[in-house]
């Protein structure tokens, strides 16, 4: 994405160019500003192109699927056997919900590895929201269907009674923390990674400026090596985000923990 | 609300970023004034990608998969039991190849017995047939052996006849002819 080099001067091409948000239509209501910026655009993209590729797929509806159709039942039976293997049976109604979160931040991540585009999951705003509505799901869930119970969740069972007063307070900051630890997780390593790529390409310009053009292509070479580190963290970031959102709705389903 | 909320988490993310530059040089993760609008956008195109998802590619997968699962099971069904009626065909004609064994052995043997002892009856018969006729051969030679020696007799005496006949003129009598010629048959004989 184009970025407005002029606000920022020299900031604008340090390794955190990158993840300036640009409006690209100025949308203001009631005092909030709703624009339409290169980061929504994206999400946008990353809807329709997960729109594209498993409507597209699903097209034919086959009992023998083409490769296509073939990656799309994989990745349903990927996300399936995740809810299955962390929640149980009780877990296929947030499939849909687990399903399109693990989407979302997958084509996040890996839309962002493409060359000048922007990486929306990059951005704690947005880590942090899907975090919270996970958070917040998970424990409504929770005290809707064990009520009082649920606060059994902050006493672990088999711990000597003298210890209580000492676990019960770890237990509720541990679980506190867990929206913050979700939404940080991803969105440092997706940060970490772009900013890694970006200084190491910056190093290879600097390189050639300051006549050291030789050692240039050890630079690119780390780039080529690390980008194909990225599409690996892209991937196992979504997965993690959604894992661990299962643990915590296997937690708020069933209380034997 | 939502600008407490992300103070609250760009608090957070700086206390955890160790990098401390990334702090001072004026992170774009930390503009409060972009949270509302990145927010806002996350939650219009995620509902939309769920909507999406839930009311039409996941139908369409689960439809698929079913399917499929149901034909597999009828095709298995199905070649369960074809397998079972094949065996069962083999079964059959297992026992009726040896039962046909069975006949063709028993009719090869009665056919042998048959043929043998239609041989040995027509040996037999033949046999008989053989020895009647040697024995009626025998007769007849026997027969013609005696009207020959009969004959030589008669020859015999009216050769004598004519001879003395012819050289004594003496008539001899016909029945000491006939018992000179059959003794000196006699003793020609022996």
């Amino acid at each position: 994405m184009a970025t407005d080099n002029s606000a920022n001067g020299d900031a604008a091409h340090g390794p955190l160019e990158q993840f300036e948000i640009v409006t690209l239509e100025s949308i203001q209501i009631g005092g909030l500003d709703l624009s339409f910026t290169n980061s929504a655009l994206w999400m946008l993209i990353a809807v329709a192109t997960i729109a594209v590729v498993f409507g597209g797929g699903m097209r034919r509806r086959a009992i023998i699927p083409g490769r296509w159709q073939a990656a799309v039942e994989l990745t349903y039976q990927f996300v399936a056997n995740m809810l299955q293997d962390n929640v149980g049976p009780q877990g296929a109604r947030y499939f849909p919900f687990i399903f399109t979160l693990f989407l979302f931040i997958l084509f996040g991540n890996l839309l962002g590895m493409i060359p000048y585009s922007f990486t929306y999951t990059s951005h704690i705003a947005v880590t942090f929201a899907m975090a919270a509505v996970v958070f917040v799901g998970v424990t409504v869930i929770g005290l809707a269907r064990h009520g009082v119970r649920f606060l059994s969740l902050f006493v672990p069972s088999g711990v000597p009674v003298v210890l209580i007063p000492l676990m019960v307070p770890i237990e509720i900051i541990s679980y506190f923390v867990r929206p913050v630890s979700l939404s940080l997780r991803l969105f440092a390593n997706m940060m970490a990674g772009h900013t890694m790529l970006k200084v190491f390409g910056g190093f290879a310009g600097l390189l050639l400026s300051a006549g050291l053009g030789f050692l240039a292509p050890v630079s690119v070479i780390l780039i080529v090596a690390l980008t194909g580190f990225e599409l690996l963290v892209a991937a196992i970031q979504a997965y993690v985000f959604a894992v661990l959102s299962c643990l915590y709705l296997s937690d708020a389903l069933d209380l034997h923990h | 609300m939502a600008r407490h909320f992300a103070i609250a988490c760009g608090l957070a993310g700086a206390a955890l970023i160790p990098a401390a530059a990334f702090a001072e040089s004026n992170m774009p993760q930390l503009r409060v004034e972009t949270f509302a609008s990145q927010v806002f956008w996350l939650v219009v195109t995620f509902s939309a990608l769920y909507v999406v998802i839930s009311q039409v590619v996941l139908p369409q997968v689960r439809t698929t998969l079913r399917a499929r699962e149901t034909r597999i099971g009828v095709d298995r069904e199905q070649a369960d039991e074809l397998r079972k009626e094949a065996e069962a065909a083999h079964l059959r004609a297992s026992e009726a190849l040896a039962a046909a064994r069975a006949d063709n052995d028993r009719l090869l043997r009665e056919a042998h017995e048959r043929a043998a002892a239609a041989f040995r009856a027509e040996t037999q018969r033949l046999q008989a047939a053989l020895d009647n006729e040697r024995v009626e051969a025998e007769a007849r030679i026997q027969a013609s052996r005696m009207a020959a020696l009969q004959n030589a007799e008669a020859a015999a005496a009216e050769l004598v006849r004519s001879l003395t006949t012819t050289l004594t003129s003496v008539q001899i009598d016909d029945a000491a002819l006939s018992g000179a010629v059959a003794q000196a048959a006699r003793e020609n004989a022996t």
